[in-house]
């Protein structure tokens, strides 16, 4: 009985941890966020230079738990040189004039927050 | 009435009549702040990169050009920041731009995400890598009336609400290059006089670092 009762328990382990899993995995597709999907602690940032040479380069982000996060964008160096605080689900395109900035996400709240986030070349891909 | 008193009279009163309007058309004056005008897409005055991104994300998301407008901030020669807004295939849509960015359209009752209150912000730093400069863009819900800021340095500020689109949602704008008078908390209220909804901006506006 015992036996039983431990089989039942590991077969409803496995089917929560997948229930769980499936969606975070569908939404964690790093090859789409490109920049990463994860916690961002408050004031953790993730930027990745940008794929364009010039003319315009979008940041797309989602997440949940605050009502705002922050689009970033810094110089090469890590300097940062503007934000954009948007509704989740935005994509916002750059046009800054530089070849080496880099643009990401930022999570200005109290708490910790997922985030995804992605950057690529142009403007089009929305 | 002699004719020089007539002028004196004349000149005092064009005096003080600008001297009252002034500070609501002086770009970045205390008056101007929150304050925000309705431009028709094509005569405003937004840089051209991002007038033309705009008007090319508006084609593909179906937004006849025709219907498109802009809500900027009064009194700026060359907008800083705004929303468009124009009539998609499903309804009105909305994009953000600022200084260096525009977002692609989406819909005006998608943004908010059930909300009442929806706040885009662009900030930018000042020397010492604080921030230095905001632009705030709001939108508000259908019942709406009435939206105020609390600024930093305590006072209280109606923003002026803009109605654009069919949706019934309402816009506002506010810009400030003053530590003192940046915003704090926005709230809305209904025509009640009842608040609907406030948001503190101030994590969302600090400096990002």
């Amino acid at each position: 009985m015992r036996r039983v009762l431990t089989l039942i328990a590991a077969v409803a382990a496995i089917a929560a941890v997948e229930t769980v899993a499936a969606p975070v995995a569908a939404a964690c597709d790093t090859s789409y966020w490109t920049v990463g999907c994860q916690f961002y602690s408050p004031s953790e940032g993730h930027t990745r230079t940008q794929l364009g040479a010039s003319g315009f380069n979008t940041t797309h982000y989602t997440f949940d738990t605050f009502t705002n996060s922050k689009m970033i964008w810094t110089t090469a160096s890590g300097t940062w040189s503007g934000a954009d605080l948007l509704p989740s689900n935005t994509w916002d395109h750059w046009h800054t004039g530089n070849t080496d900035d880099k643009f990401g996400c930022f999570n200005p709240n109290s708490g910790t927050e997922w985030v995804n986030c992605r950057e690529y070349q142009g403007w089009g891909n929305t | 009435m002699s004719k020089r008193w007539r002028i004196s009279a004349l000149a005092g009163v064009t005096v003080g009549v600008a001297a009252a309007v002034a500070p609501f058309f002086l770009p970045g004056s205390a008056g101007a702040r929150g304050r925000s005008e309705l431009v028709a897409f094509r005569m405003a005055s937004i840089p051209a990169v991002f007038k033309d991104g705009i008007a090319s994300s508006a084609r593909s998301a179906g937004i006849p050009a025709s219907t498109l407008v802009e809500v900027a901030p009064a009194g700026q020669p060359i907008a800083k920041a705004g929303l468009v807004v124009g009539r998609g295939p499903s309804g009105d849509m909305v994009s953000f731009f600022t200084a260096h960015s525009f977002t692609s359209f989406r819909g005006v009752a998608d943004a908010p995400q059930g909300e009442e209150l929806t706040i885009g912000a662009s900030i930018q730093p000042d020397a010492n890598g604080d921030t230095g400069h905001v632009q705030l863009l709001g939108i508000a819900a259908p019942d709406v009336t009435k939206a105020t800021l609390d600024l930093r340095n305590g006072a209280t500020l109606t923003v002026q609400l803009v109605k654009a689109g069919s949706a019934g949602y309402s816009f506002f704008t506010y810009v400030s290059d003053d530590r003192a008078s940046f915003p704090a908390v926005a709230h809305v209220y209904d025509s009640t006089g009842s608040e609907r909804q406030s948001r503190d901006l101030t994590l969302a506006l600090a400096a990002p670092k």
